[in-house]
């Protein structure tokens, strides 16, 4: 996993999820939730969910919109978009190096 | 619920309270979720920055400004330097501020090094027109009748640009119009590369379209380090 989500310790693959969520457009904190729970399968606690975010607004990844009410609506940067994109081909990668080698073995 | 959320610290409840009170309102936490919240509110305590501003000012906003402080001095000696002539009339003699205008240059490459520290590692063209440009803009201001150098110092800095751009470093408004500015000096030198010297010299081109841009370069890198930068990130 590149650098950058290593730094993010527990918070890696939550934050991965949340970039993909908002990929699709700015949600505010609950609408991830429910997102990343479709996306994953599994529920995103809300202390994971607010400790993921602060720590992707702090590198710049994603940003907070004006609250909507007391939601506050967060959108991906045109740096979040290029780390999440070099993240997934990183995962391409590694998925299509891991079928070769259980396609060889399997064989 | 209260009670949990006053397990985190106070700058943090002051940035996400609401709008976590708001999430916990759209869907009651289950007793896992509960854990979940103590268990962020134990990383929160631990990574207290987290909750602090989002971007953070680079001193080297002032080195920067220090550079266009240099730039006018040069300009203002260059400006009063002795009148003399020559066969193609008078002219005034600005040498005097060679060495002014070499420092502001690197001045700017320092500010320009900021730049390309919050640049991803992806961003490869922006990154290594950056290094370009370090490497030009002294030399640029050694050889300023260099018209090639002066070129690729200005198209090597407006990709730069676009590179903070494409990063959401800077924002469209500023960097489109900070091209715009440099696209004059660029065009101009393109221009000049085909004309012989003296040609360049009649031609009666105001310097401040030559410096102008540059100088409004050094104004907003110097403030937009100074209000601070999204940090670099590591795609």
């Amino acid at each position: 996993m590149p650098q950058l989500f290593h730094e993010f310790g527990r918070f890696a693959e939550p934050s991965l999820y949340i970039l993909v969520s908002l990929s699709s457009g700015p949600k505010h904190g609950y609408a991830i939730m429910a997102d990343v729970e479709e996306i994953s399968g599994s529920p995103m606690g809300p202390g994971t969910l607010y400790g993921a975010l602060a720590r992707l607004e702090r590198r710049g990844l994603i940003e907070a919109l004006a609250p909507d009410e007391r939601r506050r609506p967060y959108r991906l940067t045109a740096l979040g978009a290029t780390a999440l994109e070099g993240q997934l081909e990183h995962l391409t990668a590694f998925a299509r190096t891991g079928f070769a080698r259980l396609r060889g073995t399997a064989t | 619920m209260s009670i949990l959320l006053r397990l985190y610290p106070r700058p943090w409840r002051d940035r996400f309270e609401e709008e976590f009170v708001a999430v916990l309102s759209d869907r009651p936490p289950s007793l896992a979720a509960r854990a979940d919240i103590v268990r962020g509110a134990i990383d929160a305590w631990l990574q207290p920055q987290l909750a602090g501003p989002d971007r953070v000012p680079d001193r080297h906003g002032f080195t920067t400004l220090a550079g266009l402080l240099v730039l006018v001095a040069a300009l203002l000696i260059a400006a009063n330097g002795p009148v003399q002539s020559d066969a193609y009339g008078e002219y005034r003699e600005g040498s005097a501020a060679w060495p002014l205008l070499i420092l502001a240059t690197v001045l700017l490459s320092v500010g320009l090094h900021s730049l390309i520290r919050h640049l991803p590692v992806g961003a490869r063209v922006g990154r290594l027109a950056g290094w370009i440009a370090i490497a030009t803009g002294p030399l640029w201001s050694i050889l300023p009748w260099v018209w090639p150098i002066g070129l690729v110092l200005l198209t090597s800095v407006m990709l730069l640009l676009i590179g903070t751009l494409r990063a959401g470093i800077l924002p469209a408004w500023l960097v489109i119009m900070l091209t715009a500015l440099l696209a004059i000096p660029a065009a101009l030198f393109a221009t000049f590369m085909f004309l012989p010297w003296y040609a360049v010299r009649e031609a009666g081109i105001h310097p401040l379209l030559l410096v102008g841009p540059l100088g409004a370069l050094w104004l907003v890198v110097g403030i937009r380090l100074l209000r601070g930068l999204p940090r670099a990130a590591e795609p």
